[in-house]
Formats: C-alpha cells, structure tokens, sequence
C-alpha cells in the first residue's frame, strides 16, 4: 500500500494527461464525423420535415390570430397578420431544416455550420 | 370490415374517473406500460453477462447506447453530457412504442396526437426554462440574431417568436402523423387483400414492402424526434 502511494501521484497525472489527449483526440474526430453521419441516412426524415414544418407555420400563426382576435375583439384583423406571419415563420423552418441538413435548425443563421464546434471548444 | 381507423380507437381496460376527470386505464397505456417494461428488460437483461466482448443481445444494448451518446455530444457537445439520460430515455420510449407497434394486434400510442403533443410541449417548456435559467433575458436574443438590421425587427422578431412555438407542434404533428398515416395505409392495403379475393395476391406484395418501410419510418421517426431535442437543447445551452 504505502508503494502505491509513492509511486501513483506521477502516473496518475500521466495518466490524466493521457486521458485529456485522447479526449481531445476523440471529440476532435467525432467533430470531423459529424457532417458525415448528417448527410447520409435522415436525408429521408429531412425531406419530410420540410413540408410538415410549412403546415405547422401557418396552422399555429392562424391559430394564434384567430385566439388573439377572439380575445381583443379585433376580428378580422389580427387572423390575417397572423396567417401571413405564420406562413413567413413556416417557411423559414423549412428552409433552416433543408439547407443544412438538419443541423441548420433554430435559431442559427447561415452558413455557421461549427457551431456545435464553439461550444466543444470552449471546454 | 372494420374501418382502418379503428384501430386507432382507445378502448379503457380499468374505467377510473375521479373528481370528473376520465383516468381509465385504456389500450394507450397499456402499451406504454409494455413499452417501458420492454425497454427496462432489454437494457437489464441484456447488459447483466456484462462482457468484455459482447454478445447479440449486449452488442444491441451498446449500439443504442452509443448511438444516442454520439448524437448528444454532435449536436450538443460535452455540456450535453448531463441531458443524455433523458435523451437516450426519450429514444428508447419513442423507438421501441413505434417498433411494437408493428405487431399485429398491438396499440401504437405514438399514432395519438395527445401523446406526441404531450411529449414535444414537456420538451418545449423544459428547454425554454433550461434556456431562461442559463442565460437570464440574454435568451430573448434568440428572437432577434445580432447583426440583423433594427428596421427589421417589427417584422423578424413576430416571425421568429412564431416559428418558435411552431416547435411542440411541427415535432409532435411529425411523428404522430408518419405513424397514423402509415398504420392506415396498412389496413387499407389489408382490406383491398380480402375484397379482391385471389388479386389481391398484388396489395398482398406491396403490403410486405409497406411492413418493411413502416419498420424504416418507426426507427427514423424515433431518431428524428430525438435529433430535434437534441438540437433545441443545443439553441438552449449556447444561444447562436
């Protein structure tokens, strides 16, 4: 026992050294994956989220017109903003959900694909 | 024949009502109740040898495991670490309700708009409250990118409040709605078998072909819910 202790302090920062390499060579690698693995398979599940994301748009800014108008008695008026502004919002998800794959959705603009990549590097 | 909805219909096995509201215990939760014990024997039975080299049933376990875990640390990173266990939790419970699903006989809950609703608005609230702790009034950012012009932002900022709460809604609609459409497109291809009588060897093909890909949108419908989670709790943890 009192060997161990003599001996383990210096391997164990080695060994903890070791440790954060790895780590950073993995996340590193999982990093470069990542778009990979996007591309190929939910390509099905993306092309379907589009047309769901428009309905959704429209259905819920219609929605939220129609209450609001209930509500401050203003009928026609807000249903109609409302309708366009959903439809604007429906579009917006769609294309965020088409233009990158999937990993463009929120509230991330454009091209920012290393996004994911800022908050890792950060660690 | 029963109409292809009918299978869609709830049918209460224990009737229990209290205080006016209807709590029976229904076909639904039945299935959910099977699910979640199917799941819990899966990940129990099959990790208990809990060998080096592992097994059929273990390598299943640790597939799913490691699929999950890649997801969460892609879309979230190490900070994403802490919301695996409710991530890998949610994938099991979706996967494996629409994958029993497929037997014949069996209820497919997540074909109920009720319960999809129910988990996409738990996942809207709680990464709404997640983001409002982390970051105060700095998460209302979300609604207006910096960079954007101001003259924009009494028309950006509705829309992006919208297409916000459009989230509960496009992602429950999603999987509800695969898993409906596709469970009726089956009975409908299994009555053309019986009304055509010795034709309806051709439904009676395309009705393979149809299991197998309903098989395809169960695990990808699964796969995409939890991918969208993972994704809102990302926008949550680090505001672009």
């Amino acid at each position: 026992m009192a060997k161990d202790d003599q001996t383990s302090p210096p391997s164990l920062d080695d060994l903890d050294a070791r440790l954060r390499a790895a780590r950073d060579g993995a996340e590193r690698k999982s990093g470069k994956r990542a778009p990979e693995s996007a591309s190929s398979s939910p390509l099905v599940g993306m092309a379907m989220r589009a047309g769901v994301e428009l309905v959704a748009g429209v259905g819920v800014g219609t929605a939220a017109g129609y209450g609001l108008d209930k509500w401050l008695d203003t009928s026609p008026w807000l249903l109609i903003v409302f309708f366009l502004l959903g439809a604007a919002a429906g579009m917006l998800n769609a294309y965020r959900a088409v233009s990158g794959l999937g990993m463009a959705l929120g509230y991330r603009r454009g091209a920012d694909e290393n996004a994911p990549d800022k908050g890792r590097g950060g660690e | 024949m029963a109409s292809p909805v009918e299978q869609f219909k709830l049918k209460p096995l224990l009737p229990l009502e209290v205080g006016g509201l209807d709590l029976s215990y229904t076909t639904s939760a039945l299935w959910m109740t099977i699910t979640v014990i199917g799941v819990t024997a899966f990940l129990t039975l099959s990790m208990r040898g809990g060998r080096l080299v592992p097994g059929r049933w273990q390598s299943m376990a640790e597939m799913a495991y490691e699929f999950v875990a890649n997801m969460v640390r892609e879309n979230i990173g190490n900070e994403g670490r802490q919301y695996f266990p409710f991530v890998f939790t949610l994938f099991l419970f979706i996967l494996f309700g629409n994958l029993m699903g497929m037997i014949p006989y069996a209820y497919t809950f997540t074909s109920q708009i009720i319960v999809t609703f129910a988990m996409a608005f738990a996942i809207f609230v709680g990464v709404t409250i997640l983001g409002l702790v982390r970051h105060g009034f700095h998460f209302f950012t979300l609604f207006f990118p910096s960079g954007t012009p101001i003259a924009l932002a009494p028309v950006l900022i509705p829309i992006e409040v919208i297409s916000y709460f459009v989230r509960p809604v496009s992602l429950s609609v999603r999987l509800f709605a695969n898993m409906m459409a596709g469970h009726t497109m089956m009975k409908v291809f299994g009555g053309f078998v019986i009304a055509l009588g010795i034709f309806g060897v051709a439904p009676m093909v395309l009705i393979v072909a149809l299991t197998g890909f309903e098989i395809l949108v169960a695990v990808l419908q699964a796969y995409v819910f939890t991918m969208l989670t993972c994704m809102y709790l990302n926008d949550a943890i680090h505001l672009h």
